[in-house]
């Protein structure tokens, strides 16, 4: 699915990612951790082809493609969907609006006709439904006056319509009550597929108890620095991340 | 009597000369006026940023317009505007070339727009058409003006509105005019006590646009909102100036000009509110705001707030940018492409202004045409 090797990354002067790799399979969901500051974020950004960031070394290969060749609107239609830790809010442009476009523009990608008016409102509606998404919130301009459990749950809902093959989901849990965390969980497990791929960016344990993952890395100082099973989540909620750094230095 | 005019303006009045069918009832007074009067240039500070030098270049030959009006009327041979101070306005008065008076009556209240289409269709047309509306008390009406103008002309307009006592109108300016078209609109609104105008600017294309609007507050709990919008690309200048005179207390005005520059165009927002000693309790908003999407692109906006009296709330803005990366990015990052993100920006940006239109027909015509020209992306589901 993806494969990322040795990538580095700055902002500015700054060199945030130092090597990283990572190598993410079909099916796989792949849980990211590590203290503030270690470049998760950066990860995310730099993969969805945000322009701030330059990436002074390495490579990214998406589907056998070269991912930081591609513009970030081509990098979503060929599948990649990041799910942002803060979405955006466009004043005057509805979600339906927007969402037509974007899935239209995907579907074109990938040679699949243009969807119905009906149709498309019937996909809007089962997904919607996915995240427990009020219908009128769809209606509403892109995340004006969303709760930031609303954005979040906004977030998963797009990722549902747009069926991305890797789905990055950039501390989704952050500022979510438990109940918006489960409905929110809910929603991506329902879009679990052996095709499809998920990377789970997160500060905390909690989100994994929903989302169950194959495998959990530890990020640190802009490298990956332990990577195990979905214990190393529990251990690293009990003994915070001291001992990693300990470890590593 | 032998006139002394300044040389810059009398090719212009030789030019109006064949033209006597319509006349203003101050004819007279009107070219007296004109001898105090030169050509507008960037030295004056109406038209500091306007250049119009290609306009007194032209080899303009006076005629008709085409006028096409639903439901129909019958053009007038007199007229009655308001003396103009400016070379252009009087220039019109001089020789209007049609004319056309529209008095809704007292309670009369019409749901039908009235719609004039004002055409111009030929190279060197030059056209100056005039219009009157009147109000009666607590009449309330639609009206569109709609102008097109076709190749190499000029047009010159005047509108005059009266508005009595708790009258309501819903005025809409649509200005669809050729990339080589000039055309300057000069509106004077007064308002009597408790009326409320509403009039918004839709400038779609023109080579070079001036418009002029002043709206007077002359009666207590009068409303005026003036809004409007321009999308000039390649060489076009579109140029709004604006006056709202609070005179008595207790009104309200809001004002809301947005413009998107692309290419080489430029735009030109000055917007005066003058709020008088005796207009106590005014409230009085002003915003002007402009989208560069080329480095190319000049604006110069002048907001002008002269306030006399002192219990009163208002505030004016201006701002010119570009747009917000963050929504840009989140856009491409859901497979819009850097120009279909834009333009979903760009329609948001611009409806607001549309929508403030209480003409759902006209705001339906506008947002298509837009969208038909790949200007913006018509509203979908």
């Amino acid at each position: 699915m993806i494969e990322i090797k040795d990538l580095k990354a700055s902002i500015g002067e700054k060199e945030i990612l130092k090597g990283l790799n990572l190598v993410v399979k079909p099916g796989e969901i792949h849980a990211i951790m590590g203290p503030n500051g270690s470049g998760k974020s950066t990860l995310a950004s730099v993969l969805a082809g945000r322009e701030d960031y330059e990436v002074t070394g390495g490579e990214v290969v998406f589907n056998g493609k070269n991912l930081l060749e591609m513009a970030p609107e081509e990098r979503a239609r060929e599948g990649l969907f990041l799910a942002f830790q803060y979405p955006v809010e466009i004043p005057g442009v509805s979600n339906m609006n927007f969402l037509k476009a974007a899935v239209g523009e995907v579907r074109k990608h990938r040679g699949e006709e243009a969807l119905s008016a009906k149709d498309f409102l019937a996909l809007v509606k089962e997904k919607s439904a996915l995240v427990e998404l009020d219908g009128q919130l769809a209606h509403r301009a892109v995340n004006e006056g969303f709760s930031g459990g609303e954005k979040k749950r906004n977030e998963v809902f797009q990722m549902a319509m747009l069926e991305p093959k890797l789905a990055i989901l950039d501390e989704t849990d952050s500022g979510l009550d438990i109940d918006a965390l489960r409905i929110v969980a809910q929603g991506v497990n329902a879009m679990r597929s052996p095709e499809r791929s998920f990377i789970v960016i997160t500060h905390y344990q909690r989100l994994l108890d929903y989302i169950v993952p194959d495998v959990v890395h530890v990020l640190y100082k802009g490298r990956i620095v332990k990577t195990g099973t979905k214990e190393l989540a529990l251990e690293l909620e009990e003994k915070g991340y001291d001992w990693i750094k300990e470890t590593v230095a | 009597m032998e006139r002394v005019l300044n040389h810059s303006i009398q090719k212009w009045l030789d030019a109006t000369l064949a033209f006597d069918t319509i006349r203003h009832q101050n004819h007279d007074a009107v070219l007296a006026s004109m001898e105090s009067l030169e050509f507008p240039h960037s030295k004056m500070e109406d038209w500091k940023y306007t250049r119009t030098q290609k306009l007194n270049q032209g080899q303009w030959v006076l005629q008709r317009s085409e006028v096409i009006s639903d439901p129909e009327f019958q053009a007038v041979s007199s007229v009655q505007t308001q003396m103009r101070s400016g070379f252009f306005g009087c220039l019109n008065q001089v020789a209007p070339t049609e004319a056309f008076s529209l008095d809704i009556a007292p309670n009369e209240s019409f749901d039908e727009p009235f719609h004039f289409v004002i055409k111009s269709n030929e190279d060197w047309a030059w056209t100056q058409p005039s219009f009157e509306l009147t109000l009666g008390e607590h009449a309330c009406a639609k009206v569109v003006l709609h102008f097109i103008g076709k190749h190499n002309g000029f047009c010159n307009a005047l509108l005059d509105v009266t508005m009595m006592e708790g009258s309501h109108l819903d005025l809409d300016i649509i200005q669809d005019n050729d990339d080589s078209f000039f055309q300057i609109l000069d509106i004077r609104v007064d308002e009597a006590s408790k009326s409320h105008c509403n009039v918004l600017t839709h400038t779609l294309n023109g080579g070079w646009t001036r418009n002029n609007l002043w709206m007077s507050l002359n009666g207590e709990h009068a409303h005026a909102a003036l809004s409007g919008f321009y999308l000039p690309q390649d060489g076009q200048l579109v140029d709004n100036h604006t006056v709202v005179d609070h005179r008595v207390p207790n009104c309200t005005s809001n004002e809301l000009y947005k413009g998107v520059l692309y290419d080489k165009s430029k735009g030109v927002f000055n917007g005066k509110v003058f709020v008088r000693k005796d207009a106590q309790k005014t409230e009085a908003y002003q915003s002007n705001k402009n989208i560069m999407m080329s480095d190319d692109a000049t604006m110069d906006s002048k907001p002008e707030l002269e306030i006399y009296a002192d219990d009163v709330r208002c505030s004016h803005g201006s701002t010119t940018g570009q747009f917000d990366e963050e929504a840009l990015f989140y856009l491409r990052a859901r497979g819009l492409s850097a120009l279909g993100a834009k333009q979903l920006l760009v329609s948001a940006y611009v409806n607001e202004v549309i929508n403030r239109s209480n003409n759902a027909e006209v705001v339906t015509f506008v947002k298509q045409e837009l969208s038909a020209r790949g200007r913006i992306i018509a509203d979908e589901v």
